[in-house]
């Protein structure tokens, strides 16, 4: 049996960086409150004895307010781990020390770990590890795992307590007392253990620093242009950098499926099978990664080293009032910026918003947020439709100021559902806001953008295997299987034609989107294959041939316009919705969720295609 | 030596101060607790947000953000001629 571990403390001190760095895992890590909010588990072995580590989410305080906060104190008390890690943020000893007692009266075996520890030698704060171990009776290591050191110290200290079951001093402590009267003698403790072990110098330059930069992240007259240009500058350099890739890995896919024909007509393999596998399964696959992967590759690690530094908690103080104006909490500015990423991901990030009616909101609200498998379709309909200057540099600005126009209406769309949402559901009392800004923290460049980049490209192409590659095998029996003279896609798109074209769209279109529902990055190949099924397939090695057969089959800036809006607005993918069950535990919630966006998406577009 | 109470929420920004009272019947005291505003911490509001609220104030060594209706609740001590106590 390995012994069990398990790391806690205080949100956004470094959990998930020093379980990385014992387990060799790749647990996301951000510099945030609230990016852990799941507890995850790994191993290490130190001296032929094996660990298992649990990553359990940040918490301020035992007695839980918010539902990741629960998850961390119900794992304590319930499991008996032979050593908790509690880990500690060195440069705010005190609060961090309140939340180290509450653990140390609650678990008996349990070391602590100093983190961050140059950081806290820049604010001016030296910690005496020694004395505190003498204090609280447990071994106390100084560590900084973003730097890789004092891991094997941590390991070691960890190895100690899980043999020797050494309890610490302050075990049952506080259990005969009342809760107040609890929390009074940690917090006098916290202080006497904080004069006798910390010594304090000035701070230096650095918190002066980031307090200029918070000044101007957050003045009227600077906040909202910088964040603006921010995301302009994020959207250019996809816009730009995604076209090279993209062509480069069609031409690819191309010239791969031509030696593919050949092999499969060396083996006269059946027609039926080689054109499910090579039209069906390959084709489709081919266009999901060429298309959806180099924007998402290029994307994701730039939006990585901004969290990395420590912006996302700025712009949600920032955005906090608009937020509560329309009845929500500005945190839910963090659950949009993570639904980017993954919608499902974002809806499970609401659990950092305490109050269970704005998180609520939150949740419902989340799919307005265009993630991963949309992203890349707007960006693919803009440069399509809109980039028209012959000028590379030009078009492509004109694409990153769309495409921040786009995301502003997003948020004004999730403003305002927030705001009818929050007058139908029942009152509750308001939340605070309560949010801690933490310092900056320059990102370890290349190591964020590795890792980011190498986790959106596993991401895409798990999902390209796992859904494009069957569904590309669907769509190819559905435009295959002939009833009568026509086949089964051309009776579901004849079928759903009157209403795609009253919403600006086509059957096909439409067809594509509730052919998507297990995932949207499956939408434009879906489309392709559909235009394409009734004649012979012809390649696409640009964007040239992607335009003329759009254009060939109807489309027109306006269909351009109303398909970002239907892109936008649309039932949430099939993985989204569970995990919205799952969050809200009704499937009232989870059928309104899929229904808000859908019902504005139809009237925005019926009245887009009515006006244009 | 002469002191002036007021509201969290209504000392003016880069003045310390320290915290009197606290109101126990908010719910958010609690939470605030944790957090560190607990009596007899300084804090001092350090920059607004771009609409004027909420507003970061430096408690104990973290900058933490709060809303005006949070710490309407929290009474602070100042020193008659703004410094800090």
């Amino acid at each position: 049996m390995p012994y069990k571990v398990a790391l806690a403390g205080n949100p956004n001190v470094g959990k998930s960086t020093i379980f990385n760095a014992l387990t060799g895992l790749k647990q996301h890590t951000g510099n945030w409150t609230g990016k852990t909010v799941e507890s995850c588990e790994g191993h290490f072995s130190e001296n032929n004895e094996m660990y298992s580590v649990v990553d359990l989410p940040g918490a301020y305080s035992l007695s839980s307010f918010s539902r990741e906060e629960a998850v961390t104190a119900d794992c304590l008390q319930s499991t008996s781990f032979d050593c908790v890690a509690i880990v500690l943020n060195a440069g705010v000893p005190e609060r961090n020390l309140i939340f180290a007692l509450q653990v140390l009266s609650m678990v008996p075996h349990a070391i602590l770990c100093l983190n961050l520890t140059d950081e806290a030698a820049k604010k001016g704060l030296q910690i005496n590890a020694g004395q505190l171990s003498k204090r609280l009776g447990i071994p106390v290591v100084s560590c900084c795992a973003a730097k890789k050191q004092g891991l094997r110290e941590v390991k070691r200290a960890i190895a100690l307590v899980c043999r020797t079951k050494q309890e610490n001093a302050f075990f049952r402590h506080l259990q005969p007392l009342r809760e107040d009267a609890a929390d009074r003698l940690l917090h006098r403790y916290a202080k006497q253990l904080c004069d006798t072990c910390v010594t304090r110098t000035a701070a230096d330059r650095k918190t002066r620093r980031d307090r200029k930069i918070d000044r101007i992240l957050t003045a009227k007259a600077t906040g909202i242009p910088l964040m603006l240009l921010l995301c302009g500058v994020l959207f250019w350099l996809t816009a730009v950098g995604a076209n090279y890739p993209s062509g480069w890995l069609s031409t690819l896919f191309a010239a791969v499926k031509e030696r593919l024909v050949t092999v499969c007509s060396a083996f006269a393999l059946p027609k039926f099978l080689s054109g499910i596998i090579i039209d069906g399964i390959y084709t489709t696959l081919g266009w999901v990664v060429s298309v959806m992967l180099p924007p998402m590759a290029i994307f994701f690690p730039l939006f990585s080293l901004l969290e990395d530094a420590g912006f996302l908690p700025r712009i949600a103080f920032n955005l906090d009032r608009c937020f509560a104006k329309c009845g929500a909490h500005g945190k839910q500015s963090l659950c949009m910026m993570m639904g980017i990423g993954c919608n499902a991901c974002g809806v499970t990030g609401c659990r950092i918003i305490e109050n269970d009616k704005e998180r609520l909101i939150a949740v419902l609200t989340n799919t307005f947020m265009p993630c991963n498998g949309r992203l890349p379709i707007i960006i693919a309909m803009l440069t399509l439709f809109f980039a028209d200057s012959p000028n590379g540099w030009v078009s492509s600005c004109h694409i990153a100021m769309l495409m921040v126009a786009i995301l502003a209406g997003c948020v004004l769309i999730t403003l305002a559902a927030s705001k009818v949402l929050s007058t139908a559901l029942k009152s509750q009392s308001p939340s605070g806001f309560l949010l801690e800004l933490p310092p900056y923290r320059a990102p370890r460049l290349l190591k964020t953008v590795t890792r980011s980049f190498l986790d959106r490209t596993l991401f895409v192409l798990g999902r390209a295997v796992a859904v494009a590659a069957p569904a590309g095998a669907v769509i190819w029996l559905c435009a295959n299987i002939y009833i009568g003279d026509a086949s089964v896609l051309a009776y579901c798109t004849d079928f759903l034609d009157p209403v795609g074209r009253f919403l600006g769209l086509d059957g096909v279109i439409l067809t594509a989107l509730l052919l998507g529902f297990p995932a949207n990055e499956t939408v434009i190949p879906i489309i392709l294959m559909a235009y394409t099924a009734n004649g012979t397939l012809t390649e696409f090695t640009g964007s040239e041939q992607l335009y003329s057969l759009l254009t060939q089959n109807g489309w027109t800036a306006a269909t351009a316009v109303c398909m970002i809006i239907i892109t936008v607005l649309h039932f949430p993918c099939s993985t989204t919705c569970l995990t919205i069950k799952k969050e809200t535990g009704s499937l009232k919630w989870t059928l309104l969720s899929m229904a808000i966006p859908t019902i504005t998406g139809v009237v925005l577009c019926a009245v887009t295609a009515h006006v244009l | 030596m002469m002191y002036n109470t007021c509201k969290l929420s209504e000392l003016p920004l880069h003045q310390t101060a320290v915290v009197e009272q606290m109101d126990r019947r908010d719910p958010v005291t609690a939470r605030l607790i944790q957090l560190g505003v607990i009596n007899g911490a300084t804090v001092t509001p350090l920059f607004k947000s771009m609409l004027g609220d909420p507003v970061a104030y430096q408690v104990n060594d973290c900058v933490i953000a709060l809303r005006r209706s949070e710490c309407s609740g929290v009474t602070v001590r100042t020193e008659d001629d703004g410094h800090a106590v």
